[in-house]
Formats: structure tokens, sequence, C-alpha cells
């Protein structure tokens, strides 16, 4: 297998178009430029569509256009435009509709900034858009995870028949880093649901959110539901990295798991027990994990890129407040190294371990 | 290995422009020249030498990029102290480019004082970059950039690199792809980096132009901390 060195925005727009993506739709904002700018040059390159809209919220109809005919179709945009996105992607949940949503986030609230931040995890995991209804959530934690998460993104957005995001930052999306590409594949849009004519069935595929009669709605979200709760129980990914000896158990994902892996590596040097869990998949998250750890009497500090948003999901798991510490940055700068390094230790002293 | 006091690097996107300029600032301001570094890079806001002025500072160089307080911005705006440095003989100027074409078209503007001072313009590639493998395809982003600047390209530094995998073998198959687009393009390769002197071959620490360099943009879980 031949490595090449790729920017993770670039990662993931080959990855998509390794996955079989033939269909993208976007609209430019910083820090995801790489990607409709490569989707640009590449997709004529393997007789695919670049379009860029005319606004965010233009580009994911034209998402639910494409998705609905059964293509593997991409969009991806940075927070402002994310938020831009959220009826799209509300309707995409309602009327099933796979297609894949990249969002590399940036500061936020309202314009922000161009800093890496991890303020979005709330309107990725918890419903941007109104209704009740989910995004299976993926956060990469390297440039390789970028090409082998979207690939998955497309099968598991297929099978589930549900839209599926890639939460990551400026930082990812922007630095570079050695990476395998797996082969081309070709998927062709075949889906016994898809808007593409009748061919002999009696009754036509419909695709529509639109449930005017209240039982039908009724139904409509208990079928969601169920598909989520399937979802739920065999989508979960994470990575535990030393947790079963650990005395603390820092949770991070993506950019600040970087840098909590860092930390780590020094204080085991000084051996000291600090494990690492690392949620691949924000939603569904990886509740049962935690509940073990706590119970087995586990203390936890979450470090995250916001004003504690990840943290609420780890102490619902955790079940218990007061195991659970919290290290947040505001959506300007990322934590050094020694900043958290100096966080856990003192945790580790506080709690007699240091 | 320098004829002109300014020197210009360009390439394509992601292929280690920034490294190698503020580096060879670095190697200049060693050498006792008054140094001025130029970040021209109006493409992308991140991982550019701006973010390093305050250290470059304590170095002893000067670094011009946007108008202050525009740093973190993606607005294409140059700062007329830009001139200042041109307009200076005892001073060295680098510059850092942005990548591709579309990063090397804002060379135009300073095209007067290219004319009138000797410079070298030399093209970063970094063959392990999507799209740069084939020499062929390094030689026609060269022939653009000279398109998009007005400017001749002097010639080739070899910037061969799979960042933390980097070794001896990664370094000696890149070099002969640099060295065949050098070829195409009737160039010398001026220098070839290294980050540490493990990947270099017998031959080329022996005989070859090799340029030691020290990567500063470092994402910031691999950035030096002070752990006094």
């Amino acid at each position: 297998m031949e490595r090449v060195m790729m920017k993770g925005n670039e990662a993931l727009a080959e990855g998509a178009i390794r996955a079989g993506c033939r269909y993208f739709f976007g609209y430019p904002i910083t820090p995801q430029n790489e990607i409709p700018e490569y989707m640009a040059r590449r997709m004529p390159e393997v007789g695919g569509v670049f379009l860029q809209a005319e606004s965010e919220v233009s580009a994911i109809n034209m998402v639910y256009g494409a998705g609905g005919a059964g293509a593997r179709v991409l969009t991806s945009s940075s927070s402002p435009g994310i938020s831009l996105k959220q009826e799209g992607i509300s309707y995409l949940a309602g009327a099933q509709v796979p297609c894949v949503i990249v969002n590399v986030a940036r500061g936020g609230p309202g314009l922000g900034g161009l800093n890496p931040s991890q303020a979005d995890y709330f309107q990725a995991t918890k419903g941007g858009g109104h209704g009740d209804y989910r995004l299976l959530v993926y956060a990469p934690g390297n440039a390789q995870e970028m090409v082998d998460l979207i690939g998955l993104a497309f099968d598991k957005a297929e099978a589930y028949r549900n839209p599926v995001m890639i939460l990551t930052d400026a930082i990812m999306g922007q630095m570079m880093e050695p990476v395998v590409l797996p082969p081309l594949r070709t998927v062709a849009p075949d889906q016994p649901w898809a808007t593409t004519g009748k061919r002999g069935r009696s009754k036509p595929n419909i695709i529509n959110s639109l449930g005017l009669v209240g039982e039908d709605l009724e139904r409509i979200n208990r079928e969601l539901q169920a598909k989520y709760a399937r979802m739920a129980a065999s989508e979960v990914r994470y990575e535990a990295d030393g947790v079963e000896e650990a005395d603390l158990v820092v949770v991070a994902y993506g950019t600040t798991s970087r840098v909590a892996r860092s930390a780590i590596a020094r204080l085991r040097q000084e051996k000291k027990k600090v494990g690492l869990l690392r949620p691949i998949t924000l939603w569904p998250f990886p509740q049962q994990i935690l509940a073990e750890l706590a119970t087995a009497g586990k203390r936890f500090l979450v470090v995250e890129m916001s004003a504690g948003q990840l943290v609420e999901d780890v102490i619902l798991g955790v079940n218990d407040r007061e195991k659970v510490a919290f290290f947040g940055k505001l959506n300007g700068t990322v934590p050094t190294v020694r900043e958290v390094y100096d966080r856990i230790r003192s945790l580790l002293s506080e709690g007699g371990e240091g | 290995m320098e004829a002109g006091r300014i020197t210009i690097f360009t390439g394509p996107f992601g292929s280690g422009k920034t490294e190698v300029a503020v580096n060879y600032a670095l190697y200049l301001r060693r050498q006792g020249q008054r140094v001025g570094l130029v970040d021209l890079d109006i493409v992308n806001p991140y991982f550019r030498s701006r973010t390093l002025t305050r250290r470059l500072k304590e170095d002893g160089i000067d670094l011009v990029s946007t108008s202050p307080g525009l740093e973190m911005a993606d607005l294409p705006a140059l700062s007329p102290r830009i001139f200042s440095f041109l307009q200076s003989p005892d001073h060295q100027v680098v510059f850092d480019v942005g990548g591709d074409p579309v990063g090397a078209r804002v060379l135009g503007r300073f095209q007067p004082y290219f004319q009138a001072n000797p410079y070298q313009l030399w093209l970063v590639v970094n063959p392990y970059r999507p799209g740069y493998e084939d020499p062929a395809c390094i030689a026609g982003l060269a022939r653009e950039v000279e398109a998009a600047s007005r400017l001749k390209i002097t010639g080739l530094i070899d910037n061969s690199n799979l960042g933390n995998l980097t070794d001896r073998q990664v370094r000696a198959r890149g070099a002969l792809l640099v060295e065949a687009a050098a070829g195409r393009l009737k160039l010398p390769v001026v220098f070839r980096t290294y980050t540490d002197e493990a990947q270099l071959t017998v031959e080329q620490a022996g005989r070859e132009q090799v340029f030691p360099l020290k990567l500063f943009m470092l994402p910031p879980w691999e950035e030096e901390e002070n752990w006094s």
C-alpha cells in the first residue's frame, strides 16, 4: 500500500470518493474549503458531480434529492454553514434519506472565528434541527480515520437510511499526516426504496417527512425511535487506552484527544496510572464502558474545546457528578499538553495517587 | 546557494513552503544577515509563518504579513511594510508564498522589484503529496506557477517526506522523483531537506547539498512544552 501525506480535509474528500461517493453539493466556508476545492478537481475524474450551490440551504436540499434517488452524496461545511443546513438535516432524518454531512467546526457562536472548536457537539448529537431525530456522529482522531470513517459513514447511512455526520475541527482538517487509501469503490445507486421510477412495481416509492394525520406521525416516530435504538445497540465505537489499570480516565475526542494522549504519555513515564477513553461515535455515545469504569472506582477528566458539552454525556454515563472533572477551552485556543498534564497531576494528588 | 537578496519559496499547496522558508530565514540570520520574512500566504489561514512572529522576533527576524489584528483572518490583505524590506538594499528578503498557482499570483504585485533585483524563485516539492508523485505533474505545476507569478523558477527544493514516518528509504525514493522533475525542467535541485540525520544516505550526507529543518508548524499536541 502506498502512503501519501494528506491534510485532514483532503483525506475526507478522497475517502468519500474511494467509498463510492459521486455527488458533492456545498458552499465555501473556512476551514473546510479544501474539501470543495478537492472535489471540484477530483469529481470530474471519476465521472462524478461537483456543484457549488448558491447557499448552504440549497446544497443540503440538493443532498435530499440525490440521496432520495439512492446515490452516495456528501456535503461539507463549517459551524455557521452547518447551522444553515439544520432544517434540511431534520427533513433528511424525517424522510430517512441516507447522506453524509461533514462539519469542520470553527469557533462560535455567530460568525465566531476561524480557530478550532468543539462547541458544535450539542448541535451534532442532540439534534440541531427540529423534531425527535438522531444522526450517527463520527469524530475522527487522525487523518487515517478521516479516510476510514467517512467510508464507514456511507455504508452506515445506507444501512440505516439515516444521515451520518462527521464532526471534526479546523486543526484536524488542516493538519497533515501520512495515510493509506483504500481502493476506489464504485457503488451503483440501487435502492429498493429510492425514487427512481416504478420499474414494474404497482406503488410508487415516496420520499417524504410529512405526517399530517396524528396517528401517522406517531407511527413514523415510533419507527424512527426503533431504528435509533438499533443504532445505539450496534454502532458504538470508542478507543480505550490503559483504562483498566488507570486511577484517572481522560475522556476526549478529536483534537483534544491528541493533546490528552501527549500529556498521558508523559505521565506514564512518571509511572502515573492514567487512561484515555476516546469516543469515536459521539452518537451513539459509549455510555456502557463509562458505567463499567465508574463502577470499578475510576475518576474522570473531560477535556474539550467548549464550555462543557461532551461532559454532560460523560456525567450521564458515569452517573456520579462527583467523579467527573472538566477542563474546557472556549473557542479560540487549543489546550496545551502542559495544561492538560498539570490538570491531571493536580487531580491525581487530590485523590491521593500523586 | 544564494545569489540575489530576494528568495521566494513557492510550490504546491501543502508541500512545506512555510517550514522551509522559516528555516531558511533563520539560516540567513545565523550568517549575520539582516532578514525580513514576508508571509504572502493569502490562500489559507492555518499553519502560516505569521503564527511565529514573536518567536522569530527573538531571533532577530522581522516578519511581515497583514495589518495587525488580522493575522487570523482569511483576508487577501498585504502590509505596506513589505515594500520597506524590498527597498532596503541591506535586507535579505524571504518570501513565503501561498500554495499552487493561485497563491503565486500575488507575486505579480511586486514585479518591478524582482526585475530590479536579482532573485531566486524556488519550488518546494514533496512528491508524497497526492498528485505530485509524477515528475510530469511537478513540471506542469512549475509552469503554471511561472505563468501566474510572471517570474522564472530558478531551482527545486526537495522536501520529500511522510511526516513522522520519514526514513532513509522514503527520502531516497523522493529524491529520485524530484531529480526527475528537475531534469524535465532543466533546473537544479538547490537542496534536500531533512529533519533527522538518519534520513540521509551516505552519499547525501557526504556530497549533496542538504539542509536541516527544525519543524515549527506543528499541531498543538506535538508542540514543545516548557516542563521546568
